[in-house]
């Protein structure tokens, strides 16, 4: 019974069809849909990737600034 | 600072008069109206195509005349000022229940179908404070850039081909051929919008429309980046752009890379709507317009059209159901832009026997073009080079055409984070359009600033790799801050040091004339020959930058290559005589003191120093430029 709702909910399109008929329909829906699950937190980056990303990061702003100043030539 | 606002003024007639050529263009076309930034984007953009074009169809009839201009300037400026109120009107009458809806709707627009954009499961959400901040640090940028640009023209190129060639048209009244100007059969689409400026006010206003170009490129690239980023994040890679060192330099100077680069993006930005996200199909169209502008700009624009290509041939082999749409809606885009730009390619066809000379000269003839020399190729053309390219380009940019042009360490220190963040839907395509364009780069011309097409596209990649910097464990996750903020901080400082020198003319407080005076090497020759030299004048010249001099200019080494009149002299004594029979009246010799910058042929030196009974020195001076290079010119009369 309560799929249509779902399905509406879902639906972007539908939100714009009729927009007192939308809102009465979310209030339903939020009365009897249970509320939506926890969304799972984004892993981690390896402490060794991030290492060698900040690492990386570190080397390039590094010979940069030395190429820049002059201390550095091809 | 009155001729400071007189030249803003005039740049932003013309932008206004492109908003209102090209908005019931926009609104003919019925896309693009997402809200008022995509709105004006777009308006702008093809507002810009049109008008430029316009200007090169009047030049090609000969009709290039100042009234004709401003007639044009003031329509479209009455019609862009109608418009503008008719936006702000209909927002402020706008019901909440019609906001909500326009929400939704862009919302809506925002999903790239095949790729979802991210939604905010675990992404970093931007705080109330980083908008405000990224906007101040970019505005900074932008500020600095703009007090450079009001200041007279001093750029090389810009005096010798991007301010020169639309001068000369506006003085003949028509796009004449030029024969001893290699740039003049170029795609000038980008000149032809200089040529707007100059009619209106002068030189300044021309440079200033190339760092209005620059904001525009801004803000594509936030148009462009929005289906894929969602709206937070693609204004910050739109503010991105305006740390890049590359395009706060160019937009200092009227080039044309920054102009280039708008247009391909808006290209990539309408394409994707189309053939990514499904949106509708009269994108093509819209996109078809800007390819034409960027076609129109600069040849360039066919190495990106290439790797566009290659992105929809993946998509057409990876989306059997919507092959057909796409070869229609490609062939309509492409049919376009050949339209809008094709009038470049059959006027250098027409005059020179190769549609892009001087380049394909093997393969399509035509005449024989100037010697690249070994200096495009800097790591030359082994593949094994190939991946050290991004490092070498990002450390010793002066090997590819000059610091002043280079992109910065952001891009090279950031991408290769990219490894470590979750898939981002649609980088993978971004990366390919990127690779093919790189790799094409690589082959044909090595210059850093060939490269800004790319920013845009790689600012997508620093941008999710920012959203993404919350997963890094806490110690690794402040060093990359910290050394981001370090590389943007380089980025602005690189923006606002431009002003160095310049805040002074720009205010006002110091005139152009002696701005010019302790500036621009060539200027006194040109204040003498402006004064003193008669209208029947004409000068053959070692030196190329010619924009300052108001008789016919002709530049020695192009006379030389077509003529070799040096080849043909039975002795030095004859080269007065030979040259007068040519119709020059005058030299300007100019020799490099030492070896600190520039470098000049010194043919014509030595013949003139061998003819001292035909050649008449009338005035000789010095100029130290700030690269430490010490220039000697000399203004000689032909006797």
């Amino acid at each position: 019974m309560i799929a249509p709702l779902r399905n509406r909910l879902d639906d972007p399109a539908a939100s714009e069809r009729n927009e007192p008929l939308e809102i009465a329909r979310q209030i339903v829906a939020a009365a009897l849909l249970p509320p939506p699950p926890e969304k799972p937190a984004a892993p981690r980056v390896p402490a060794w990737q991030a290492w060698l990303v900040a690492a990386w990061m570190a080397v390039v702003t590094l010979a940069y600034g030395l190429a820049m100043i002059g201390w550095w030539r091809p | 600072m009155l001729e400071s606002l007189t030249s803003t003024v005039a740049v932003a007639s013309i932008a206004v008069a492109a908003f209102g050529l090209g908005r019931p263009l926009l609104r003919g076309l019925a896309v693009g109206d997402d809200d008022a930034l995509a709105t004006g984007v777009w308006s702008v953009a093809l507002g810009l195509v049109c008008v430029a074009t316009l200007l090169a169809v009047l030049g090609l009839a000969g009709l290039l005349y100042k009234p004709v201009i401003a007639v044009l300037t003031l329509v479209g400026g009455a019609w862009g000022l109608v418009e503008l109120v008719r936006a702000l009107e209909r927002q402020r009458d706008s019901r909440p229940l019609e906001r909500n809806r326009d929400t939704r709707a862009l919302e809506r627009t925002r999903g790239s179908r095949p790729f979802e954009p991210p939604r905010d499961d675990g992404l970093l959400p931007q705080g109330a404070w980083l908008p405000y901040v990224q906007l101040g640090v970019a505005g900074l940028a932008a500020a600095g850039a703009l007090v450079a640009a009001l200041a007279p023209p001093t750029a090389g190129d810009a005096l010798c081909y991007h301010l020169e060639l639309p001068r000369t048209f506006l003085r003949e009244h028509a796009l004449v051929y030029l024969p001893d100007s290699d740039n003049c059969t170029f795609p000038l689409l980008i000149e032809m919008c200089y040529l707007w400026a100059l009619a209106l006010d002068g030189g300044v206003a021309a440079q200033l429309v190339h760092w209005a170009f620059g904001i525009l490129l801004a803000l594509a690239t936030t148009v462009m980046a929005r289906p894929i980023l969602g709206k937070a994040w693609a204004s910050s890679a739109g503010c991105l752009v305006l740390l890049v060192p590359g395009v706060t330099n160019q937009m200092t100077a009227p080039l044309n890379d920054v102009g280039l680069a708008a247009f391909t993006t808006l290209a990539l930005a309408a394409w994707w709507r189309a053939a990514v996200d499904d949106d509708d199909s009269r994108w093509y169209l819209v996109g078809g317009l800007v390819l034409g502008g960027a076609l129109g700009a600069k040849y360039l624009a066919l190495v990106f059209i290439l790797s566009l290509a290659a992105a929809g041939l993946w998509l057409w082999w990876r989306q059997p159901g919507r092959r057909r749409q796409m070869l229609v809606g490609t062939a309509a885009m492409a049919v376009i832009a050949v339209s809008v730009s094709g009038l470049w390619y059959v006027r250098s066809a027409w005059h020179r026997g190769n549609p892009v000379y001087p380049f394909f000269h093997e393969q399509l003839g035509g005449q024989a073009p100037p010697d690249p020399g070994d200096g495009k190729l800097a790591l030359g053309r082994n593949p094994l080079a190939l991946p050290g390219a991004p490092w070498q380009l990002t450390i010793f940019p002066e090997r590819f055409g000059g610091r002043g042009h280079q992109l910065g360490a952001l891009f090279l220190a950031t991408l290769p984070g990219l490894a470590v963040c979750r898939r981002l839907r649609g980088w993978g395509l971004l990366l390919g359009i990127s690779l093919v364009y790189f790799a094409c780069w690589f082959l044909l011309r090595q210059n850093v600033r060939f490269l800004l097409p790319l920013v845009p596209l790689a600012l997508v990649g620093v941008a999710w790799f920012w959203m993404e910097w919350h997963r890094l464990p806490r110690l690794p996750g402040v060093l990359v801050a910290g050394v981001t903020a370090l590389l943007l901080g380089a980025g602005l400082f690189a923006g606002v040091h431009r002003a160095c020198g310049k805040l002074a003319v720009a205010l006002g407080r110091e005139s152009r004339e002696s701005y010019l005076l302790r500036s621009e090497p060539t200027y006194r020759a040109a204040l003498y020959a402006n004064l003193v030299l008669g209208e029947g004048a004409h000068i053959l010249s070692q030196e190329h930058r010619s924009f300052y001099f108001q008789p016919r200019f002709t530049r020695e080494s192009i006379y030389r290559r077509r003529t070799a009149y040096d080849q043909s002299l039975e002795s030095a004594s004859t080269l007065s005589g030979r040259l007068r029979e040519a119709g020059f009246t005058h030299l300007l010799l100019a020799e490099a003191e030492n070896d600190a910058g520039v470098r000049y042929n010194a043919t014509l030196s030595r013949l003139a120093e061998a003819d001292e009974e035909g050649v008449r020195c009338l005035t000789e001076y010095r100029f130290c430029d700030t690269d430490g290079a010490i220039r000697r010119y000399r203004l000689m009369a032909l006797r």
